[in-house]
């Protein structure tokens, strides 16, 4: 039977051949649509790692350059020797402890960049002979009782990392799995592979504990590779860093922010602040997210359905020509079934010509390692719905089509001209 | 012979109902999704109020310092344009300006956020804003960094309700200014106008950003006329060289140019090169194509399957001596005919969705509506589209035997 369709889907290769083209660009545009909707789910419902329900974040603007743009004087004079310690060092100790003592403020903590900051610095390494990429975040001690971060090995930061000689790192369970593999990466050490002849880091990274996750910029951010490294008070890197995070008591209202930035800007004339509800950074990044995701499913499902009614038309127009076949397979004792079987089953060989080739196309991706941080589990769910999909969206084109050639009596389609 | 050709195209569209519904909305929708995503850019990068002078306004936006080991990308600083570029033969005005940045307010126990853009008086001498209300800040204010502001339309409803504006003070960013001037709102993707709240340069909170090289500042030049603006790029050019650099870099790429120009630069990156605005030009006209390639695919295969309700029409037109390139032409035309029809109908529709999407305030101030330059782009797409997608089926049917076309055959 089968056999017999692709013989007569031969006969018309040439009307066939855009239908089957038609049904592969539609595959692959099915296929991405479901891939990415499924990928989008998945991220949704995974761990964030932390919790910002009750944080204000405060940003601040000071000079960070710390004498780095030195020898732009107008007279080109010799360039200022670059600062070694942190300039800011008791300005930032005192606001600290300015933020500590405000009774609605339950912790504070210094870090940068601070979630839904949309800053990031990525680190790209090499790590025991493989490609390491991680975002990364310096972060003070207090930090973890803030964002309420949950460690799954190990330890957070204590004061005996203080002057110990390497600089802590507490990870994400992926990037363990990533750098270390099966192995406990607690107390191990994290310093990036060396050339022969080049110097060891002047503080050897460390990893002194493993986090469940971080996902920076919320719930649909996709780095799953995320470093907190402890921030020292005397180090440069505090004086870079432009960022305090509080955990609030109760439910505080725009009075307690604006108390909040008054006594900082009081404390700190010459720098700015900003305090803000980190839970309307993540707002704002779950609209920014959606809206893109929105629009594009929007037209997607209007060429898709662009499709299904083009199909159908062409089908249709397939049984008018097709009337004295039809009559004649009628006459020679064919039900109504069998005709109809006939035409919804040579959309459906097509259809899998179509998505044979589509998916031959599109495994190339997994292949040739092209996918990106999307897992290949999530590849391959997308990859059965569209092919679901796409044989739904062909039965559902060729139904009124072929009840059409079914209605066709014997006697008058072969008089047809 | 068009009237005629004009004639059976719309006899035909009102035969098959449901072809022609099928065929009107796929080329509709495609058009619509092309209208609406030129609209869009033509309300980003086209000339819209207050930016009349648009024709001989240059604007840059980042520039690269480039080293053996390090490389930064990004605004310039107050610096870079003060020491160097002040004076530029050709070039009317300069003015500076910050990076639009958001800032919080504590109003009457609420919390208001509002774009905030620190600038000087030249800004408005650049930008054309048509003020409701007081007028801008000058030369005197920004010398003397007084804290006086000018708010849009929407910030002084914020604070002031129905009331006047002038004379009160606003707090903005833990400062408080005086309000000299009120303003239209301006779209928030109007990269160089938007804003909520400007006030002088010289409020800000330190003066650091005075001897810095790098971050923060956007420069708009404006030229004498539309004619020297080539003159302007090339001094600017020779004068980079005279840039003294941090001591980790030693060149440095940035050019006065259009919004759209700068956009391009940032997007591939390409600071070297002048090319970059040609090249996402070609890249956008790219993904227009390809975008309309399903639904021309769609289109194709109904109008081929549709060659035989043309049969008897064919045969008798090739019999009485129409050449296949006659017919050809026909059926284009009529193809285009649709897609124009289509085109139409998408005009309309978008008009109506922008209007929607103005109102929605999903995209804050957005301002968007239809105009001749959006019309002939959307005109422009329906003739590519019709051209597309009539071609293929075009060639079929002129092709069709006489003979066989007469007896109804197709094959």
């Amino acid at each position: 039977m089968i056999r017999h369709l692709f013989k007569l889907i031969w006969n018309r290769r040439r009307a066939n051949f855009l239908v089957v083209t038609e049904i592969f660009v539609c595959f692959l545009v099915l296929f991405a649509v479901t891939t990415f909707g499924l990928y989008s789910v998945r991220n949704y419902y995974r761990p964030l790692g932390f919790d910002y329900s009750r944080v204000f974040s405060v940003n601040l603007e000071f000079d960070q350059s710390l004498g780095r743009d030195g020898r732009t004087s107008r007279t080109g004079a010799a360039a200022a020797e670059p600062v070694a310690e942190n300039p800011h060092e008791s300005r930032q100790r005192a606001l600290l402890e300015l933020l500590k003592s405000d009774p609605s403020v339950e912790e504070a903590a210094w870090g940068w960049p601070l979630p839904f900051s949309h800053s990031n610095e990525v680190h790209s390494t090499e790590f025991r002979g493989r490609d390491v990429s991680y975002s990364l975040a310096r972060v003070t001690d207090e930090y973890k009782s803030v964002l309420g971060i949950e460690i799954t090995r190990g330890r957070w930061f204590s004061p005996e990392d203080d002057a110990s000689g390497y600089e802590a790192y507490v990870i994400t369970e992926a990037l363990a799995r990533q750098a270390f593999g099966d192995e406990d990466p607690v107390g191990k050490s994290f310093a990036a592979d060396r050339n022969p002849g080049e110097a060891p880091p002047r503080r050897e990274p460390r990893v002194v504990g493993v986090m469940r996750a971080f996902h920076q910029e919320g719930e649909m951010d996709t780095e799953e590779n995320y470093a907190l490294i402890r921030l020292d008070y005397a180090s440069i890197r505090m004086g870079r860093t432009a960022g305090i995070a509080l955990r609030m008591r109760g439910t505080p209202d725009a009075t307690v922010e604006a108390r909040i930035a008054k006594s900082l800007q009081a404390a700190a004339p010459d720098w700015g602040f900003t305090v803000e509800p980190m839970a309307m950074g993540a707002e704002l990044n779950r609209q920014m997210y959606m809206a893109p995701i929105g629009v594009g499913a929007v037209v997607a499902i209007s060429l898709i359905l662009m499709v299904g009614l083009g199909l159908s038309g062409v089908l249709w127009q397939s049984v008018t020509t097709r009337i004295r076949e039809i009559g004649v397979r009628r006459a020679l004792g064919a039900s109504a079934a069998d005709v109809r079987h006939q035409v919804m089953g040579e959309l459906l060989v097509m259809a899998t010509v179509a998505m044979a080739l589509g998916v031959g196309v599109v495994l190339q991706f997994p292949f040739l390692d092209l996918l990106g941080p999307v897992p290949k589990s999530v590849f391959f769910a997308g990859l059965s719905l569209t092919i679901v999909a796409l044989y739904a969206l062909a039965l559902l084109c060729s139904l009124q089509p072929a009840r059409l050639a079914t209605t066709v009596h014997p006697a008058e389609a072969l008089r047809y001209e | 012979m068009l009237r005629n050709y004009l004639t059976v195209s719309l006899k035909i569209l009102g035969r098959r109902k449901y072809f022609t519904f099928v065929s009107l909305f796929g080329i509709g929708f495609t058009l619509l999704v092309l209208t609406l995503a030129a609209a869009m850019l033509d309300h980003v990068f086209g000339a819209y109020p207050p930016e009349t002078r648009a024709a001989r306004t240059l604007s840059v936006q980042a520039v690269r310092m480039q080293g053996k080991e390090s490389t930064s990308t990004g605004p310039a600083g107050y610096a870079f344009y003060d020491r160097y570029f002040r004076d530029l033969p050709g070039v009317e005005r300069l003015s500076l300006m910050t990076q639009p940045s958001t800032v919080v307010s504590y109003w009457k126990g609420a919390r208001l956020k509002s774009i905030l853009k620190r600038t000087d008086e030249n800004y408005f001498r650049i930008l054309d804003f048509d003020f409701s209300e007081g007028g801008p800040f000058g030369e005197a204010d920004v010398e003397s960094g007084r804290f006086v502001a000018v708010i849009n339309e929407t910030t002084r409803q914020k604070f002031f309700g129905a009331g006047k504006a002038v004379g009160e003070s606003i707090e903005a960013d833990g400062q408080t200014f005086t309000v000299v001037g009120v303003v239209p709102d301006v779209p928030v993707y109007r990269l160089l106008a938007n804003g909520d709240i400007y006030v002088p340069l010289t409020t800000a909170k330190s003066d650091d950003y005075k001897t810095k090289l790098r971050g923060g500042i956007l420069a708009l030049f404006l030229a004498k006329d539309a004619g020297s603006i080539p003159l302007v790029q090339q001094e600017f050019k020779a004068r980079l060289s005279k840039v003294e650099l941090p001591e980790q870099f030693d060149r440095v790429y940035a050019m006065p140019e259009t919004p759209f120009a700068s956009v391009a630069r940032l997007f591939f990156g390409d600071f070297e090169s002048d090319s970059a605005s040609g090249r996402l030009l070609a890249l956008l006209l790219t993904a227009a194509f390809l975008f309309m390639l399903l639904p021309a695919v769609n289109l194709v295969n109904l109008n081929v399957s549709r060659a035989l309700e043309r049969a008897s029409e064919i045969g008798v037109r090739r019999a009485f001596g129409a050449s296949a390139r006659d017919l050809m032409l026909q059926f284009l035309f009529e193809n285009v005919i649709v897609s124009v029809v289509g085109g139409v109908l998408a005009l309309v529709a978008s008009a109506f969705l922008l209007a929607a999407l103005n109102g929605s305030g999903l995209i804050p101030y957005a301002h968007f509506s239809l105009n001749f330059r959006i019309a002939a782009w959307g005109f422009g797409f329906a003739l590519a589209f019709g051209v597309v997608s009539g071609v293929w089926p075009a060639w079929r049917l002129s092709r069709l035997n006489p003979i066989a076309a007469l007896s109804g055959g197709t094959r």
